[in-house]
């Protein structure tokens, strides 16, 4: 890793990095799967949808990355899922078992069918 | 040497390496006692006396601090440690009627370890998965929405296992 | 569920890989840092933060940068920066999620306080029951070193700033600014008196900035967005916004943070999604250990510091739990102080032997021995503990007694006088019987009592004989089919 030397430096390395970074660039295509692994993610199961996810997204040849990050804040729907697409709004699945995760991939990616009945309906206003 | 021969001898060759790898020596006990309660699953007599002298402080320190702390034990516990989340979330919805069944499915109480050595009861104040409420913790694993139906299964999971 | 939140501390929480420090630079992370290092001086600094209003999330909401003045202020070679991450209150998980959901936004504010105040050595005091948050934090000090963002000569700059974890040992009172530095200079977790504030002799005896977790995690973007920006959320006393660990009875627990001054009901009812089961709702418990009970007529309060502490609780550290009517507030009061109890650290008699006695009180109440002289006794007790006791801990612990008494005093006359929960939580008060319509005959319960207080032939209705029965529920747990009821 480079030793960041300025603000300059930091600012640039931002630019370099963002691609590869976890979140979105807008017209990249990517689609990123959030797997919310704080304590309690873990403790209801998130561990293994994660696991289902990655061995389906390799499985069908999506262009999807995974993305372990921390609480959703919605505890009671554990464990939580969210579908993040370029220019579109966030899908957010609660109450997500291996079964669930498997038709995520297959249904959502692949065929771009929302599902429907494990949506979890939130609205946040961000920062 | 084996560990145990090292411990007749009144060497603790892990504390040592540990306590000297400590860049700043200051306040160095709880760190210390984290790492003998590491190694020695406990913190014997001994092992306090040890580290009394090796920090050049009174033992009664060492004992009072070792006593202060709920997470030191004085005593050796079992291999499987129930601890059943007592915090406020966990307890209104039920968590004493699930610590009362590891009570009455082990045979022992709170606080207490079976004659086999293989589990000890006890509790825990707030793990903050409070969403799963009640939450039981054994060992590293946490349990979530436990009621007292599942107590068996969870007890049946580890005792297959024997003892580690 | 229709929601009214707005994140700042927990802006990167659930959207950014915690473990990747690409991640959080990516979302301006170390910009904040960045600016105060090298177009800031450290009474700038300062001066943005007092401006802000942000006060302490930790519990008391004292004003953070008259904290970070002081501590710029005392002349010292030696400061220190430490972080409360000793989340002890029962039924809160603010800060874990912050430390397991974006550690490196407590590691920025840590620096930039290390800048405003003059110090280059921090510590995290984090709860050893935090094993994931203790592991991810250490990820990213690890990973910002590499860079440069922490260690010494930040981003080149002249500035220096170490920060290393300390790992609690499980001691309530640790929560407890003093008390925390005690334990960090390895000793005791007992409080000390204040004065000396630990801005001015703290750690070590030098001067020492202590914030909590959630106090940090509003600082960068505060820097960053200006402090005008923070000020147009919340209320004029109380700026921004607020996390509650949301708990208990309600159907959507979870992690909720609004701007201050957001009514109660809001928060339960829009977010929380009002109450499981469809029971009714009861009360509402802030501020864990330390707070009050708050009734249904005082729901549409907006939350701010003062006013939980004008309904006899406070804000606390965030935890907010939610009670139905099966809960018995004398219980509940009873379970709180049995938890102070047990915490206290014994420095202080107030708290040594006063909480004793309200937990003997309450007891003595929930058993159906209680007499009228325990509540008033209660009440005088109560107060003289909050008004004598050392620290923090000692000076909140009966508040959970003094405001269920205040609210909720008939149940408490009912435990005493009557002799009954009218919740039906107070095993000691409530007796079991047969429900005839529902009884098989099974004789489950009558092998099951310890007692054998319950007769009945197989396949007929069984009787309870309340005058021997001990009232231990063994034969409500065992009928398979709900056949037996409190009453």
């Amino acid at each position: 890793m480079p030793k960041l030397l300025s603000w300059e430096d930091l600012k640039s390395y931002r630019s370099e990095i963002k691609g590869e970074s976890s979140l979105l660039e807008p017209d990249s295509g990517r689609v990123l799967l959030a797997v919310g692994e704080a304590t309690c993610g873990i403790a209801a199961g998130a561990k293994e949808v994660e696991a289902v996810l990655a061995k389906e997204i390799a499985k069908r040849g999506v262009n999807a990355q995974i993305i372990p990050t921390g609480c959703f804040g919605y505890c009671y729907a554990e464990p939580m899922v969210e579908v993040r697409k370029a220019g579109e709004p966030s899908v957010y699945y609660g109450y997500v078992t291996p079964e669930v995760a498997k038709s995520i991939v297959k249904r959502h990616l692949v065929e771009g069918r929302i599902l429907e009945d494990n949506v979890l309906h939130l609205e946040v206003e961000a920062e | 040497m084996a560990q145990e021969a090292l411990e007749a001898a009144g060497s603790y060759p892990e504390i040592d390496a540990f306590y000297d790898s400590l860049p700043d020596k200051n306040g160095a006990l709880i760190p210390v006692l984290h790492k003998a309660q590491e190694v020695y699953g406990y913190l014997p007599k001994d092992v306090q006396l040890y580290i009394a002298r090796k920090l050049e402080i009174p033992a009664s320190k060492v004992f009072g601090v070792a006593t202060f702390y709920s997470l030191f034990n004085l005593e050796k516990k079992g291999d499987y440690r129930v601890n059943v989340c007592l915090g406020t979330a966990c307890f209104v919805r039920g968590s004493e009627g699930v610590l009362a069944e590891f009570e009455k499915e082990l045979g022992v109480a709170r606080t207490e370890t079976t004659s086999d050595g293989t589990f000890t009861i006890g509790s825990i104040r707030c793990v903050g998965a409070c969403g799963l409420a009640p939450v039981v913790m054994v060992n590293d694993k946490v349990y979530g929405r436990v009621t007292p139906d599942d107590v068996k299964h969870i007890v049946d999971e580890y005792l297959g296992k024997g003892g580690e | 569920m229709s929601a009214t939140q707005t994140r700042i501390a927990l802006r990167n929480c659930g959207v950014i890989d915690p473990e990747s420090i690409n991640d959080y630079i990516a979302t301006d992370g170390y910009d904040a840092l960045a600016k105060c290092v090298f177009e800031l001086k450290p009474e700038e600094v300062v001066d943005v933060i007092k401006k802000s209003g942000l006060r302490g999330r930790g519990g008391a909401g004292f004003p953070t940068g008259i904290k970070w003045e002081t501590a710029m202020k005392t002349p010292s070679d030696v400061k220190y920066v430490l972080c409360n991450a000793d989340e002890g209150d029962p039924g809160a998980f603010m800060d874990r999620s912050v430390l397991e959901g974006d550690p490196h936004c407590v590691l920025e504010a840590m620096a930039i306080c290390g800048y405003a105040i003059g110090a280059s050595q921090g510590i995290i005091y984090v709860r050893a029951e935090y094993p994931l948050a203790v592991k991810r934090l250490q990820i990213a000090i690890d990973q910002a070193k590499d860079l440069a963002l922490l260690g010494d000569n930040i981003m080149g700059s002249d500035f220096s700033f170490n920060l290393r974890l300390y790992l609690g040992a499980g001691a309530f009172v640790c929560g407890e600014e003093t008390s925390l530095m005690n334990s960090v200079q390895g000793g005791r977790g007992e409080p000390r008196i204040k004065p000396p504030f630990p801005a001015v002799a703290g750690l070590w005896g030098k001067p020492t900035n202590i914030n909590n977790v959630e106090t940090y995690a509003n600082v960068a973007a505060i820097i960053r967005n200006g402090w005008e920006w923070f000020r147009s959320f919340g209320t004029e006393k109380s700026p921004g916004t607020k996390v509650f660990a949301l708990a208990g009875k309600v159907n959507n627990v979870g992690l909720v943070e609004v701007p201050m001054g957001t009514p109660l009901r809001t928060i339960i009812e829009d977010i929380g999604g009002g109450i499981r089961n469809n029971r009714r709702f009861k009360a509402v418990q802030t501020g864990g250990p330390s707070g009050g009970c708050i009734p249904a007529e005082h729901l549409d309060t907006p939350i701010d510091y003062e006013s939980l502490t004008s309904l006899g609780s406070m804000m606390g550290s965030g935890g907010m739990i939610v009670m139905d009517e099966d809960d018995c507030m004398v219980n509940i009061a009873k379970f709180y102080l049995t938890f102070t109890a047990e915490e206290s650290c014994g420095k202080c008699s107030p708290c040594r032997i006063g909480n004793q006695r309200l937990l003997e009180i309450l007891t003595r109440i929930t058993s159906g021995e209680g007499e009228d002289k325990d509540l008033s006794e209660l009440d005088e007790l109560g107060n003289i503990i909050k008004d004598t006791a050392l620290c923090g801990l000692g000076q909140s612990s009966p508040n959970p007694a003094i405001s269920t008494l205040r609210f909720f005093k008939s149940e408490y006359i009912a435990h005493v006088r009557d002799k009954k929960c009218p919740a039906g939580a107070c095993i000691k008060l409530v007796g079991f019987k047969v429900l005839p319509e529902k009884c098989t005959g099974c004789t489950v319960c009558a092998r099951n009592c310890p007692v054998k207080c319950i007769s009945g032939k197989p396949k007929q209705v069984h009787s309870i004989d309340q005058a021997k029965c001990i009232k231990c529920g063994a034969c409500m747990e065992k009928c398979r089919f709900k056949a037996i009821v409190r009453g």
